[in-house]
């Protein structure tokens, strides 16, 4: 069972990730075509000719100003910095672990990246990501327009991204047993990696597409594509 | 005129010409209605919320949920109700002013103008002379 989950079945979640990540990415880039023009102006801070800002002079304090006050920094300070650690911590925290850099030097020869994170470090990050979690679920139970628009598939979702966090928290610190968990944690992965591409998590990447290429006066990179 | 446009209403929704309108726009409102993290962050960028008492239903999200979001639900059994409900939506609660703030790029006057486009395909207008 531990050898099927952690051999076969690894590879076979992970080549869903893959695929699957390739078939959204692709599938986007089929569906929207590229435009010349803009037909409306932009803002200064973001105008683009062909990918080259226009006047880069133009980039005031003011701009700036604009653009934090209409964005959802401006709308929701709070939520948007809890939001923002959130996310950078679940991204970097798998790949500096120690312990995942240990395991893939002795599977592969060499590891996942080139310097790791101290114990207490990984820690920390885990125990935010936790508390991260915590509290969007205690907004949604609580804030009555986030109330408004959640469903069981909101806390499941929830649920698969703490899961890894909460199991491999439970497997470095050896609570329980460590086979058992470390079950529950590789099981726990490989639905995150399977039900990636597919779910609301694929925001992941349509944050970037839609961000940066489709054409939207907030638009960070060219936005110079339509549907 | 008004008349004319309650005839036309009594009619059963023509479901194969909005199934049409509704796979036309299939790839990209689903990806959209798909990301939405439902984080209720686009609520106050737009102004009915913020002067509707921030009541949810004039949140963006809660709007495409419940019209263009029901009707990709729905489809086949999509009724003369449902579509009295989503123009409520899509010409009440939003006048399309294209200032909604989505960190995820969800593009909502597209998916409301969706609503519009298909309400108004069976005939399905707001009456602009009734008290509201
Ligand atoms: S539309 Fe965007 S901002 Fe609004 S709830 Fe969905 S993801 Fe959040
Ligand atoms: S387009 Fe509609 S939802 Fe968006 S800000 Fe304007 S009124 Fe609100």
């Amino acid at each position: 069972m531990y050898e099927f989950i952690r051999g076969p079945m690894a590879w076979v979640s992970f080549l869903i990730f893959i695929s699957g990540s390739a078939y959204q990415i692709i599938g986007f880039f089929r569906n929207t075509s590229k435009q010349e023009e803009f037909a409306f102006s932009k803002p200064s801070y973001v105008q683009h000719t062909r990918g080259q800002p226009v006047n880069k002079k133009l980039l005031s304090f003011k701009d700036i100003k604009y653009s934090i006050k209409y964005s959802m920094i401006g709308f929701d300070p709070f939520f948007s910095v809890i939001t923002i650690i959130f996310h950078i911590c679940i991204l970097i925290l798998p790949f500096l672990l120690y312990e995942h850099n240990a395991i893939f030097e002795i599977l592969w020869g060499f590891p996942l990246s080139p310097f790791t994170l101290p114990e207490n470090v990984s820690d920390i990050l885990t125990f935010t990501i936790i508390a991260c979690i915590f509290y969007f679920i205690l907004r949604r139970i609580f804030i009555r327009r986030v109330r408004s628009i959640t469903t069981f598939y909101d806390y499941y979702i929830l649920f698969i991204v703490a899961a890894p966090f909460i199991t491999g928290f439970l497997l470095l610190h050896n609570i329980f047993s460590y086979k058992t968990i470390a079950i529950f944690h590789i099981l726990s992965v490989e639905l995150l990696f399977i039900s990636l591409p597919f779910s609301k998590l694929s925001h992941m990447f349509f944050f970037i597409l839609n961000r940066f290429y489709i054409r939207n006066e907030f638009s960070f990179g060219k936005g110079d594509r339509i549907w | 005129m008004v008349k004319t446009i309650q005839t036309g209403n009594n009619k059963l929704p023509d479901t194969e010409k909005i199934l049409s309108i509704l796979n036309k726009n299939k790839k990209r409102m689903k990806m959209y209605l798909r990301i939405c993290a439902h984080c209720s962050l686009c609520a106050e960028s737009c102004f009915l919320y913020n002067t509707k008492n921030k009541d949810p239903v004039y949140m963006p999200s809660h709007k495409v949920i419940n019209s263009i979001g029901r009707l990709y639900k729905k489809k086949r059994k999509i009724d003369r109700n449902l579509l009295e409900e989503v123009k409520e939506i899509a010409w009440k609660r939003c006048v399309l002013c294209t200032r909604c703030y989505c960190p995820l790029g969800v593009d909502i006057p597209s998916m409301i103008s969706l609503a519009r486009t298909i309400c108004r395909s069976q005939n399905i207008l707001p009456e602009f002379h009734e008290q509201s």
